[in-house]
């Protein structure tokens, strides 16, 4: 069988090592279930003083067949790394790239990874299996493989046909977390989100759900939400971004007893919820998913005692599990909060994102102001914490509606310092916006994503008004709630520029590019064609 | 230290309790760049730093505050 290395790259350099990564620990306790070797080399959770002698060691440990690697963008440098050492130390792998990082533009990466061999498009549930099939069998012929990009014999980039998704989640296997060093992990398990959170001891993530209905034109799905197309360029197959969705969820029965297995074999006190959004779940199963899931939670001995007995949590002495996750402002209700808080949700992430209704609006955000505000107010009345993210930097952002997140702010007691609206790979806002990305580049690509980190530095500016320096002195005076300086450099701004631009936005953005032909089928299953999705409901 | 961890035993150790003295540069200016502010800053090394003026410059009285 196949000796297979996982490589997980570093994640947020100037922070600690937060998150296990979901994915490629199922994809882990993918290969072993099918019989291959299988070892991690966790770069991001050790962090060595002496990395690049370190990774030295570690491919040349061993007769790898193959090495993976994957993750976001965000994680490009890091990846980029390990492509030329691999090449150097363990020449003899395959090396198969996988994640959004790869999946937002394949071409691209192929292209400046030439120690890339392989790409798995999308999702790698089916395709990474078969992959180290193809490998014991000795059979490198990648053309017959689904959901690839590879280097042929002339060493042209070439991509197959996409993989459908898979359809039944539930038979994946529990990730094999105990590969990854979770002492380094449980000693940061503890989230700045709430009192609970805040002094968690063993925390672990799960992933209950795939995609989100939502169209938020910042956000992208990596290609495993039914949002990814083939698309024929003058370069040749490539992939492209659309509204359709697939949204898939574990089964109520699947989640509890992956936790319950987290908690049984590591001991956890706190679970996030990775999901791009639970309440988009919650709307699509029309109300039925989080409240079964909260139930068995109860039922089945995950509550946690301090709950239970209503008596302040002590994370000393308390048994059970609490828990957090993603909302939205527009689909959340009392009732699904009040039994969430029961079963000990402690707090909910919401990408609020800006109090102006012109900016939800033209984001495809599916929510407003006064949602907004409404969903700070129930969640803190259920008991739950509600983390209110916020954005500056929007293409139609201008002073009116800096002043109306600052007011809202200063009305509901929100206390946040804004991340800076990012045109991630992937996602609208970077197909919109791309010759605009570049240019502050110097056309170089690469640059572009060696800079990109996570929204709380500025990268490429693709607000229409305002320039970095602009942005980033108004998000110091948002933070301040300094009205006075805003509304004065108002007056200046308008005095050099005038009017303010807004630019436009149709519900079907994604389908006018240029130079692209739509090929059907692909990711989506039972999805001909790329249509637009207009509402957030019922998908 | 068990770099790696997988469902067979491998019988190298990889090593890393003896930096090089670039790797412990690199290293406490990533951990100081984490904490950057204020007093915490730092000159970086390696950044080829040239000096173009006089070895030991000498400020005239007149040109102190």
């Amino acid at each position: 069988m196949a000796k297979v290395l996982f490589i997980n790259p570093v994640v947020r350099e100037e922070d600690d090592p937060r998150h296990v990564p979901y994915g490629m620990a199922l994809l882990a306790a993918i290969a072993m279930r099918d019989g291959h070797r299988v070892q991690v080399y966790d770069a991001n959770a050790w962090r060595p003083m002496n990395r690049e002698r370190v990774l030295k060691e570690v491919l040349e440990a061993d007769d790898w067949n193959v090495v993976a690697i994957g993750g976001l963008s965000t994680t490009y440098g890091d990846m980029k790394k390990s492509v030329r050492a691999l090449t150097q130390y363990a020449p003899q792998a395959l090396c198969v790239g996988g994640g959004g990082f790869l999946t937002s533009m394949p071409r691209e990466i192929m292209e400046l990874l030439p120690g890339l061999d392989l790409g798995v498009v999308g999702e790698a549930y089916v395709t990474f299996p078969e992959i180290l099939r193809k490998v014991d069998g000795k059979d490198f012929n990648w053309s017959t493989t689904e959901g690839v990009i590879y280097r042929d014999a002339k060493g042209e980039i070439q991509m197959t046909p996409l993989r459908p998704l898979l359809r039944d989640i539930d038979h994946l296997p529990f990730p094999a977390w105990e590969l990854f060093p979770l002492d380094i992990y449980f000693q940061n398990s503890m989230l700045l989100l709430s009192e609970v959170s805040m002094v968690a001891k063993r925390r672990l993530d799960i992933n209950a759900s795939y995609g989100c209905s939502l169209i938020c034109r910042f956000c992208w799905h990596l290609g495993i939400s039914g949002d990814m197309k083939m698309v024929e360029t003058p370069k040749g197959r490539d992939v492209a971004f659309t509204y359709d969705r697939n949204l898939r969820w574990h089964s109520p029965r699947y989640i509890i007893d992956l936790v319950k297995y987290a908690r049984d074999r590591f001991g956890v006190d706190f679970i996030l919820f990775l999901d791009e959004n639970l309440m988009t779940m919650h709307t699509s199963t029309r109300g039925t998913w989080l409240p079964e899931i909260c139930r068995l939670w109860i039922e089945e001995g995950l509550q946690p005692e301090c709950i239970r007995r209503g008596v302040p949590h002590d994370p000393e002495t308390c048994q059970g599990v609490h828990f957090s996750g993603t909302s939205h402002a527009g689909l959340v209700d009392q009732r699904v909060l009040s039994l969430m808080r029961d079963a000990g949700c402690a707090y909910l992430t919401y990408g609020l994102e800006s109090f102006s209704d012109r900016i939800l609006k033209n984001l495809g955000k599916g929510s407003n102001a006064k949602l907004n505000e409404r969903a700070i107010r129930i969640t803190l009345e259920a008991g739950i914490r509600p983390i209110p993210n916020q954005i500056i930097g929007f293409p139609d952002e201008f002073f009116d509606s800096i002043i109306a997140s600052v007011e809202a702010c200063e009305r509901l007691g929100v206390v946040a310092d804004p991340f800076f609206a990012t045109p991630y790979p992937g996602s609208e806002w970077y197909y919109t916006y791309r010759d605009r990305i570049l240019e502050q580049y110097h056309g170089d690509l690469e640059a572009f994503l060696l800079d990109i980190g996570d929204a709380t530095k500025i990268t490429a500016v693709i607000s229409e008004n305002f320039n970095a320096v602009e942005l980033l002195g108004l998000r110091e005076l948002m933070v301040k709630r300094d009205l006075k300086r805003i509304r004065e450099y108002e007056k200046i701004w308008r005095s050099q520029h005038g009017e303010p631009r807004f630019p436009k936005f149709s519900a079907d953005g994604w389908r006018h590019r240029d130079g692209i032909e739509w090929l059907g089928g692909g990711g989506t299953s039972g999805h001909e064609a790329a249509t637009p999705l207009l509402s957030h409901q019922g998908s | 230290m068990a770099y790696l961890k997988g469902n067979y035993t491998l019988h190298k150790e990889i090593q890393d309790d003896t930096p090089a003295a670039e790797d412990q540069v690199k290293a406490f200016e990533r951990f100081a760049r984490r904490r950057l502010g204020g007093s915490i800053a730092f000159v970086m090394k390696g950044k080829s730093f040239v000096w173009a003026g006089e070895e030991s410059p000498q400020v005239k009285p007149t040109e102190r505050s």
